[in-house]
């Protein structure tokens, strides 16, 4: 009997793991409890033992290779079976010459194991429609980590196209996302003609009402309001009263959308992701906070599907908790304009002829030129800078 | 044989301000048409004469073209086919009448070893201009003797084309072009469609043999079906839409030449192929629609190929019996929505 | 009968062209060079000569699997046939057909055949048609005794008698069938009286006089074109060898047999009479002789000669259209 090996749930969240390492041979004896080979998640390596005697087969995935939880990595053949099939796996009299020396006995045993590994290879492969197979091989993607939805669990055009989808997701939270970045950020710079506005607004007021808000939210929802969600609100509300801006250049028919789709910039260990919070002028911040946190958490666990990160017409990227009094940053490829938010820090302000110390903030609003000029540019930030000096109409006085 | 360009759209039920006429008169005008063009044409069988054909498909001919060119003959099919391959080969353009499909198998070993041989074999020296006429199918029940649709058996030969038209439109069209063909064709009508209405042009016209029509055009999967299984596929289909299932229901029209292209493209689309056929499974029909398809366009296929047929037993008499071995489209449906799961 | 010199030297010539084709046929078969597998007519030149005589160019003919004979005497010329029997382009349908499958529309040639019984109802199609195109011509088949206990013979030829169809059905009675004795296939062995089943005319007649032949042929032909109806006529003959190439013929016959039948040889039979009757001179006949010889020989040579077909060809002419 073969007892298959699988990708084991290493934790509550784990769906998904690789083999870094086998610490057997194919052929290799194995015993049950002792180490077979090492997990890698997102959190840690972990040894996995085996799950019974034998010997261990030739492993049908790959290591580095991610495959869902459940996956079968490779076979345990049992001692009993390799005993009870060995004397049909040994050559004939006449292909073995009685004069063979003794040694090749011994190494005839891992030839046979492999022979019927190749075979349990076979069996272990998913059954997928040829239809399935070719797009798998177009789309590079190993046809034994697709679950099958069809009949007898088998692979279908639409399973290779769902895990293909969730491999470009994954494409942001894996370990070259750098490189994903690198690339986006030159094809920004090198395609869109872009410009900045630079303008500062007094932010009196905006601290204060957000002093009030958190208690509430607190109350009410249970989570902490931060002041990325404001200015979420603030610039949902500005775009949606500008909405020439409300645009793509990518979507050529210059038609203004409906909704305001924003994304926000979330600095991961591997990097800076932005998912897309679909709506934003019209939630509550209730509803805002939650989104965040949501899209925060997932993009922090390498989680987020490929929608999460589509569809966002600009991107808020806010620096307020460190030390950047303003910046200017870089538009996404496939949106409009991006806000750079600074600190807000205590600044002299003059309020007529009179010099005074005010909390203010400093905003950067870069603009892809081929959407918008910079009139509409600037009347977006003067609605921006309106609603950050008098809150009252998007956060209640 | 000029090969396809387009599939020409026709659905049964398409409405037209056209002539509307049923299946059996336009048989009889395509004859009537091309006796009066030519004189070479001449028409044998039992009963076909002033009698007008047990199905009525040669009314009226008598009266026009009289005992030489309309000939009852005995109860003799395989003098009939020998007459008419020696006919053909002397220069006539002979229609052989055989009524009901069944007996040709009394005559098929002239077909298949000499008629469709001849061309061949004396180096084009001689033509076979022979059209072989019949009605397959049960219809009301005819039992084991007077039900079969085994026409597959003829597209298993070399030299024979077999047309197998489903509306009167067809008749009229494929029955011309097989009249002016210099090579032997078997035209294969069905009984329970000879009252059947539809679009039936008055004026001249003809179908190429080799050409399909989309009965149904569709994007989920390919059902083949002729004859009298088309205007079955397209009711499945019609249920099936309701399911949200598109069907794209394709009908051959000939089975030899077969349509190829069309077939091949349509299963690229839809990745999903059924083959309906009144006839049995093993080595007709459908198989070798299924054997095109896996040879040439295997990687185009997301779900195996499912084949409709009649259940392998003889045509059994009782109603109840029948109807169970003969593909329902109750059946179609179901058949055909399983290739939906994979 | 009125027999001229012309006619003697005519039938004569034709039939010693098939004894000498079929004997050089024979040759190159047993050489190895030959494909397939061959039904010789040697012992009933007779019949084909006889018969065909009375035919026009336009005429049809159908004949059997032992018709080199038929083909030859229709007109179809010695190196085309010999070249089909190689299987050779120079074959008269470039070798697609070989012996059991001459065909040859120029002299109105409807093919020998690979089976017995359906040049029965062809030919009786091809009257048919002749006599829905009011033509005048008329149809042959020629036919062994293995046919007439076929089902095919009985259909076509009450089709052909119903229809009153110009129709000539020549049974070549050689006694066997393959091998199985004519007497222990059917309990009537007199095939000429079997036409009365079929109300028309039944003719028995030696098959070994070509003269015989000649004259009941034409007055058959002529009842034809007459528009009066098919005729049955019963050759009585045999073959001096096997049913094919390599069938020794004598395990089923008796030698005595044999060579009682090798002396009322056709050919030298006609050339006696002659002689005796003063209708040519020696001369004529050794004359024909030398002409035979070198017109067979040049055949061989032609067919031996002539390449076999491209198999790039193999798939042309499955259909005309």
């Amino acid at each position: 009997m073969n007892v298959p090996i699988v990708m084991p749930q290493l934790g509550l969240t784990m769906t998904e793991g690789c083999v870094s390492d086998w610490l057997k041979k194919p052929g290799e004896p194995v015993h049950k409890g002792e180490p077979l080979f090492v997990v890698s998640t997102d959190k840690a390596d972990m040894e996995i033992e085996s799950p019974a005697d034998g010997t261990l087969g030739i492993p049908i995935i790959a290591p580095g290779q991610v495959v869902p939880v459940g996956t079968v990595l490779a076979h345990v053949e049992s001692s009993a079976e390799t005993l009870a099939v060995a004397p049909v796996i040994v050559a004939p009299p006449l292909a073995e010459p009685s004069s063979a020396p003794q040694e090749k006995a011994s190494s005839a045993a891992p030839e046979a194991a492999s022979t019927r590994n190749s075979a349990e290879l076979r069996k272990g492969l998913p059954p997928a429609s040829p239809r399935a197979r070719r797009l798998a091989r177009q789309l590079g993607i190993d046809i034994s980590s697709v679950k099958g939805s069809g009949a007898g669990s088998r692979i279908v055009e639409e399973d290779v196209r769902r895990v293909a989808s969730e491999l470009r997701a994954r494409e942001y939270a894996s370990s070259d996302h750098r490189k994903l970045i690198a690339e986006a950020m030159v094809r920004s710079v090198q395609t869109i003609p872009h410009f900045s506005l630079r303008v500062e607004a007094c932010a009196e007021q905006w601290l204060s009402r957000y002093e009030g808000l958190r208690p509430q939210i607190a109350a009410k929802t249970g989570r902490k309001l931060t002041l990325t969600d404001l200015f979420l609100k603030a610039l949902g509300v500005a775009v949606l009263e500008t909405p020439a801006i409300n645009t793509v250049w990518a979507e050529r028919d210059g038609l203004p959308r409906s909704e305001v789709n924003l994304g926000l910039a979330v600095a991961t260990d591997r990097g800076v992701v932005a998912p897309v919070i679909r709506n934003v002028a019209t939630l509550d911040l209730a509803e805002i906070v939650s989104r965040r946190e949501g899209l925060v958490d997932q993009a922090r666990a390498r989680r987020l599907s490929l929608d999460d990160l589509q569809g966002g017409v600009g991107t808020l990227s806010n620096m307020g908790m460190y030390r950047v009094d303003d910046f200017q940053a870089i538009i996404d490829p496939k949106q409009s304009f991006v806000l750079a938010v600074g600190k807000i820090a205590h600044r002299p302000w003059a309020v007529g002829a009179t010099l005074t110390v005010r909390p203010t903030v400093r905003l950067n609003l870069t603009v892809d030129h081929r959407v918008a000029d910079g009139e509409i540019a600037a009347r977006l930030l003067e609605k921006l800078c309106g609603l950050i000096e008098n809150p009252a109409r998007i956060l209640g006085s | 044989m000029a090969k396809t360009q387009s599939s020409v759209r026709q659905g049964l039920d398409e409405t037209s301000s056209e002539r509307v006429g049923t299946y059996v008169e336009a048989g009889i005008e395509a004859i009537r048409d091309e006796m009066r063009r030519d004189p070479d044409i001449f028409y044998m069988g039992q009963g076909i004469g002033p009698r007008g054909g047990n199905f009525a498909q040669t009314r009226g001919l008598w009266n026009e073209f009289g005992d030489e060119r309309l000939r009852d003959t005995p109860i003799a099919e395989l003098a009939q086919v020998g007459l008419g391959i020696g006919a053909a080969l002397a220069g006539s353009r002979p229609i052989v009448d055989i009524v009901f499909f069944d007996f040709i198998l009394e005559a098929s070993a002239l077909l298949i070893q000499q008629a469709s041989t001849i061309h061949y074999i004396s180096n084009g020296k001689f033509r076979v201009p022979l059209v072989i006429r019949a009605a397959m199918g049960g219809v009301r029940n005819t039992g084991p003797h007077h039900s079969h649709t085994f026409y597959s058996f003829f597209m298993h030969i070399p030299g024979l084309r077999v047309a197998v038209p489903a509306t009167p439109h067809d008749v009229k069209g494929l029955l011309k072009t097989a009249l002016r063909s210099d090579d032997p064709a078997l035209f294969i009508e069905h009984k329970a469609l000879y009252n059947a209405k539809g679009p039936l042009p008055a004026q001249e016209y003809t179908v190429p043999f080799g050409q399909a029509a989309i009965r149904r055009p569709g994007k989920d999967v390919t059902l083949i079906a002729v004859s009298l299984m088309v205007s079955k596929a397209l009711e499945a289909a019609e249920i099936l839409e309701r399911e949200g299932i598109s069907v794209e229901v394709i009908d051959p029209r000939t089975v030899a030449p077969l349509d190829k292209e069309t077939i091949l493209q349509s299963v690229s689309k839809t990745g999903r192929l059924a083959i309906l056929d009144e006839a049995y499974a093993a080595c007709g029909f459908s198989a070798e629609v299924a054997a095109l398809v896996s040879e040439e366009a295997l990687d185009e296929l997301d779900a195996p190929i499912r084949r409709i047929c009649a259940l392998p037993a003889p045509h059994a008499f009782s109603p109840s019996l029948n109807d169970y071995l003969i593909p329902s489209v109750d059946r179609v449906v179901r058949e055909v929505r399983s290739t939906l799961r994979g | 009968m009125n027999v001229s010199k012309e006619l003697v030297l005519s039938l004569y010539r034709a039939m010693a062209e098939i004894r000498e084709f079929e004997l050089k046929a024979r040759e190159i078969f047993r050489s190895g060079r030959m494909p397939g597998f061959i039904h010789l007519y040697v012992g009933e030149e007779a019949i084909a000569a006889g018969v065909i005589a009375c035919l026009q160019k336009e005429d049809y003919v159908t004949s059997s699997h032992r018709g080199h004979g038929h083909a030859l005497a229709k007109g179809i010329p010695a190196r085309e046939v010999m070249a089909e029997l190689m299987g050779a382009v120079g074959g008269c349908c470039g070798g697609r057909g070989g012996s059991m499958h001459l065909y040859e529309p120029a002299v109105g040639f409807l093919g020998t055949n690979g089976v017995v019984p359906p040049g029965i109802p062809i030919a009786a199609g091809a009257a048919l048609s002749a006599k829905l195109r009011k033509t005048g011509q008329v149809a042959v088949s020629f036919f062994g005794d293995g046919a007439v206990n076929n089902g095919a013979f009985h259909e076509a030829l009450n089709m052909a008698a119903v229809w009153e169809l110009p129709v000539i059905f020549v049974c070549e009675n050689n006694l066997y069938a393959t091998e199985t004795p004519f007497k222990a296939a059917t309990k009537n062995t007199s095939v000429a009286s079997r036409a009365a089943a079929y109300q028309m005319p039944g003719i028995e007649v030696d098959g070994n006089d070509v003269l015989a032949i000649y004259e009941k042929t034409g007055q058959a032909v002529q009842r034809a074109r007459r528009g009066e109806g098919p005729t049955l006529m019963e050759c009585l003959t045999y073959r001096w060898f096997g049913h094919h190439e390599g069938d020794p013929g004598t395990s089923y016959r008796s030698r005595e047999e044999v060579e009682m039948w090798k002396q009322r040889d056709p050919v030298r039979r006609l050339r006696e009479q002659a002689l005796a009757s003063g209708w040519a001179e020696p001369g004529d006949f050794e004359r024909i002789d030398e002409e035979v010889r070198s017109l067979i020989e040049d055949a061989a040579q032609f067919a031996l000669a002539s390449p076999q077909p491209k198999a790039a060809t193999a798939l042309d002419q499955v259909f005309c259209d």
